[in-house]
């Protein structure tokens, strides 16, 4: 996977999870190594002071306005609870957290209308979610936690999401809390396709409400010490991630989650492990990018060699067609030439030979004609007649001869 | 040369030619002559063609002291005596197909040997087994035999180069092949039946050959030079002087076919100091006619003898083919031209040459020899079966053609004995008419159970046609358990010219020939075996005492049988 595919995909959940989009912001993968390393660092540092910077999150005008009024810092936990759940207020900061901790006397939360409006504003529990987040952040104040837990409680128990489960899991002050997560997964697991209240089709608030609730159960009892970080995980992996569209799924979640739940020794292991594995991350997606490179050169130069074998092929075809008819052509005057020989031979022969009968014949007829001439008296018509005999005779087979 | 090639092993002369590139090439000697068929021992030395003939001062054939000429006539004997020495045929024969067939490798690159060899007509099955054994001795296979004049037929066909047309417009037609060589004058009488060249008959006579009239002429110059010289006493020769003499006549008779008279002038002729030792005489053409006229009316006598035996007239003759030394002498080309006029008479002027190279194209073509006539087994009765048909291909070296086994019965065994009669029709080809006149070929007899009832006995009968041409016959009786078996020499076969003629010889259906037949030559055995088990077939007096019920008149038996019957 290419680290721009990374990066979208980054971007994606962001969109998704409303609740993810400052850690995602402030650890997003880049391909950078440097750029990655300062993200590292920086999750490392200050997480708080990450989560507050937004200028990397998408900004509305409206919001941009508000920016330049210097936003009023609240007072009370009621003040920040309505702040928390009506505008974008994400962070607490430290030292007005640690005046509310000095404040708190009483560790339940009582006004019930605070409640019921932050409930109004958060039906889908995802603020809710973002409170208990940011509470065990604050675990150095435990007033404050306590209080905020509470808060988170009530609104979970008051919300839509209202099973009896619900209830066993989230037990109020001096009760037992009886319930385990696979239980509640169970139950939501069953719930989560139900019907909503508008119809057939699912509600999308409640499951998102339900999934909320599940993970604030989770995140609860990881924050009680009851459950190890990787049995978080694993509980997470086995049921909210299931349920994840691929592009939901991404270890930025996790890591978001794994960034509000450390302490500081283990934020500084979890950052240089993310920071090696970012490199690592980034070798290899340099190398995966450069592998891709290379593949497609191959494939380009594999393609080109193969239509250039193939014409070359084809040439060699062309050849061989051409070399064998060349062949059978050189083959064919051979034979000619052979046959040609031997008829050459044949009638060179038979010209030979009727020259050389011709001259057998005639020889001994001009030595009798000779002998003729040469008796006492000499035999004049004997010579004459053998001579015009054998003259005629070697007269034809001059012409024969010229003939041929 | 590749492949098959052709020999013609003659009684004069002996040739081979090949085809190559379209044309029939012969291998002749130095002197562009075939090389002569005489092979001459001396001391250990063999001298072979034309140097062995030379040596030769008379027109006899076989063995003259230590030279053999026309060794071919000599197989079939076992040995015979050349000089005192103790030879046989097969080697004198295979001494002069080795000189031809090194003569031959000597001109042409190549093996030469696969051959399709040349036979004379009445060459019998004996001689045609030992002429393969000599050939194979001088290192040549025979492929295949075909006879002289189908072979010069076939030789002056081809020649032409739509051959194909000349066959077709021949079907049917008849031709004569006139071979008047040296030695012998050969006639054959041939018919184009359906693609198949066949002989009808032949004639022929060792006493006119060019040799004999060559003597003739020779003697007669002698004669005639003493008798005007008025010398009347005899007078010895010298060595050579008769063979200068016969060279001189020779030349004389040629050069008389363009000149009313010649000289014949033979320089110291005779040994004697008395008289002129030369021979010198004016030879005039009408002379030489009037000496060789005898012998030139007994050849042309045998033309017609033979179409009188075949009862054909001359005009009905399609193509006279004259081949040999002899047919150039113009008294005979003219008695020719007056026979069979200038259209149908085709003078070869390969004469030489033209049988071999017939044998080259047959090999060439792979034309296959087919019998020429069925061969016939008489059953009773009067019914002839077709054991194996005109047409049927030849075997080549290395084949045997069998036949089906016939399993018979013995209609009538009161004598004791199964008669087997082979018969062919006289007229050749596969559509026979019951009625045609037959030959007798052979008859085989075996012992049968004279006590057994009629068609009790089982009879098995086996023929076979081996690569020599010789037909084999066997019978055996299987309750006697008595066996004899014979060989047919003699069949006449055909060279199928178009390839289409059927090659099965598979049997016909006895029911479309088993209607009782005339016949028209007389048959001295009544035959008793059949291959169907009728009543029909029995005599009337064996059958009456087997089952009289038979003849009971309401039954309507045969009128034969009720006449044998009687007896």
């Amino acid at each position: 996977m290419s680290t721009d595919k990374f990066k979208k995909k980054t971007t994606v959940n962001n969109k998704t999870t409303g609740e993810t989009q400052q850690m995602t912001s402030g650890m997003n993968p880049s391909p950078n190594k440097s750029h990655s390393k300062k993200h590292a660092s920086e999750a490392h540092s200050s997480k708080n002071n990450e989560m507050e910077k937004e200028d990397k999150v998408p900004i509305t005008a409206n919001e941009k306005k508000q920016r330049k009024t210097k936003r009023k810092e609240p007072e009370s936990v009621e003040e920040f609870l309505e702040q928390f759940f009506s505008t974008n207020r994400k962070a607490l900061p430290e030292n007005i957290a640690k005046s509310f901790n000095q404040s708190i006397s009483n560790f339940t939360f009582e006004n019930m209308e605070i409640l019921k409006n932050c409930l109004d504003k958060d039906r889908s529990l995802e603020k809710t979610k973002q409170l208990l987040l940011l509470l065990i952040d604050h675990k150095q104040l435990p007033k404050l936690e306590k209080l905020l837990k509470d808060v988170v409680k009530k609104l979970i128990i008051s919300s839509e999401v209202n099973d009896s489960i619900v209830k066993e899991y989230f037990p109020l002050a001096g009760q037992q809390s009886c319930a385990n997560l696979d239980d509640l997964w169970k139950s939501f697991g069953l719930n989560l396709s139900v019907s909503g209240s508008k119809g057939d089709k699912p509600d999308p608030t409640l499951i998102k409400a339900r999934k909320n609730v599940f993970f604030c159960a989770a995140l609860w009892k990881l924050n009680d010490g009851d459950l190890s970080f990787k049995a978080f995980i694993e509980v997470l992996n086995h049921s909210i991630f299931s349920t994840l569209d691929k592009k939901e799924k991404t270890n930025n979640i996790i890591i978001e989650y794994m960034s509000v739940n450390l302490d500081g020794k283990s934020c500084k292991s979890i950052a240089s492990l993310l920071d090696w594995f970012y490199q690592q991350t980034d070798n290899l997606l340099q190398k995966n990018n450069q592998l891709i490179q290379d593949k497609d050169q191959f494939e380009k130069l594999f393609n080109e060699h193969r239509n250039l074998v193939q014409i070359k092929d084809d040439e060699i075809n062309v050849l061989k067609s051409q070399i064998e008819s060349f062949q059978l052509e050189i083959k064919q005057v051979k034979e000619d030439q052979r046959v040609e020989k031997i008829h050459l031979q044949d009638d060179q022969r038979k010209q030979k030979g009727r020259t050389l009968r011709a001259l057998e014949e005639e020889t001994p007829m001009l030595q009798d004609a000779l002998k003729a001439l040469g008796r006492e008296p000499a035999k004049i018509a004997v010579a004459k007649d053998y001579l015009g005999r054998a003259l005629d005779n070697l007269n034809n087979e001059l012409e024969q001869l010229r003939k041929n | 040369m590749k492949g098959v090639f052709g020999f013609d092993f003659g009684t004069t002369n002996s040739l081979i030619s090949f085809v190559e590139g379209g044309r029939c090439i012969s291998i002749l000697d130095y002197s562009r002559l075939p090389h002569p068929s005489v092979v001459c021992y001396q001391g250990d030395e063999v001298i072979v063609g034309r140097k062995a003939k030379e040596r030769l001062a008379t027109s006899d054939t076989g063995i003259i002291g230590n030279i053999v000429k026309s060794p071919k006539s000599l197989l079939g004997e076992s040995k015979v005596y050349v000089e005192g020495v103790s030879r046989d045929p097969k080697s004198i024969v295979a001494d002069i197909v080795r000189y031809v067939r090194e003569h031959a490798i000597d001109q042409n690159s190549g093996e030469f040997d696969s051959a399709v060899v040349t036979i004379p007509v009445d060459m019998n099955g004996k001689q045609r087994k030992e002429l393969r054994e000599a050939f194979r001795i001088a290192g040549i296979n025979i492929v295949q035999f075909i006879h002289e004049p189908l072979a010069a037929l076939y030789g002056h066909l081809r020649s032409f180069p739509n051959f194909k047309d000349e066959v077709q417009k021949l079907n049917r037609e008849l031709m004569l092949v006139f071979d008047w060589g040296g030695g012998t004058l050969d006639l054959t009488l041939c018919q184009m039946i359906d693609g198949m060249l066949v002989q009808l008959s032949n004639d022929g006579s060792n006493n006119v050959g060019g040799d004999v009239i060559d003597e003739i002429v020779r003697n007669e110059i002698v004669s005639r030079h003493l008798k005007n010289q008025g010398i009347t006493e005899d007078l010895s020769q010298q060595v050579d002087a008769t063979q200068r003499l016969l060279d001189r006549a020779e030349r004389s008779k040629i050069d008389l076919s363009n000149k009313e008279s010649v000289q014949v002038f033979v320089p110291d002729y005779f040994l004697t100091d008395k008289y002129d030792v030369d021979i010198e005489y004016t030879l005039h053409r009408d002379e030489l006619e009037e000496m060789v006229k005898d012998k030139v009316d007994e050849g042309i006598r045998r033309i017609h003898h033979l179409l009188e035996e075949a009862r054909i007239s001359p005009s009905s003759i399609s193509l006279c083919l004259a081949t040999g030394g002899m047919v150039n002498m113009p008294c005979i080309k003219s008695r020719l031209r007056e026979i069979f006029g200038p259209q149908r008479l085709c003078v070869s002027e390969r004469g030489n040459t033209i049988i071999s190279e017939g044998a080259g194209w047959v090999a060439h073509d792979k034309a296959n020899l087919s019998l020429a006539k069925n061969i016939e087994l008489l059953v009773a009765p009067h019914a002839y079966f077709p054991v194996i048909k005109a047409g049927t291909k030849m075997p080549r070296e290395g084949e045997v053609q069998c036949t089906e086994n016939l399993d018979l019965y013995c209609s009538d065994p009161r004598d004791g004995f199964a008669k087997f009669q082979l018969q062919s029709p006289k007229r050749p080809g596969r559509t026979v008419q019951s009625t045609d006149e037959r030959n007798m070929l052979d008859i085989i007899s075996i012992h049968v159970d004279d006590k057994a009832k009629p068609y009790f006995e089982r009879l098995e009968f086996k023929l076979k046609i081996d690569e020599n041409l010789i037909l084999h016959a066997s019978a055996k009786s299987l309750v006697k358990n008595d066996s004899d078996k014979l060989e047919i020499h003699n069949l006449e076969f055909g060279l199928d010219l178009t390839g289409t003629v059927k090659q099965d010889g598979s049997l016909e259906d006895f029911d479309s020939i088993d209607a009782p037949t005339a016949i028209t030559n007389g048959i001295s055995l009544r035959p008793n075996v059949t291959l169907q088990k009728k009543e029909s077939l029995i005599p009337g007096e064996f059958l009456y005492s087997y089952n009289p019920d038979y003849f009971d008149t309401r039954m309507s038996p045969p009128e034969h049988q009720v006449s044998e019957k009687l007896y």
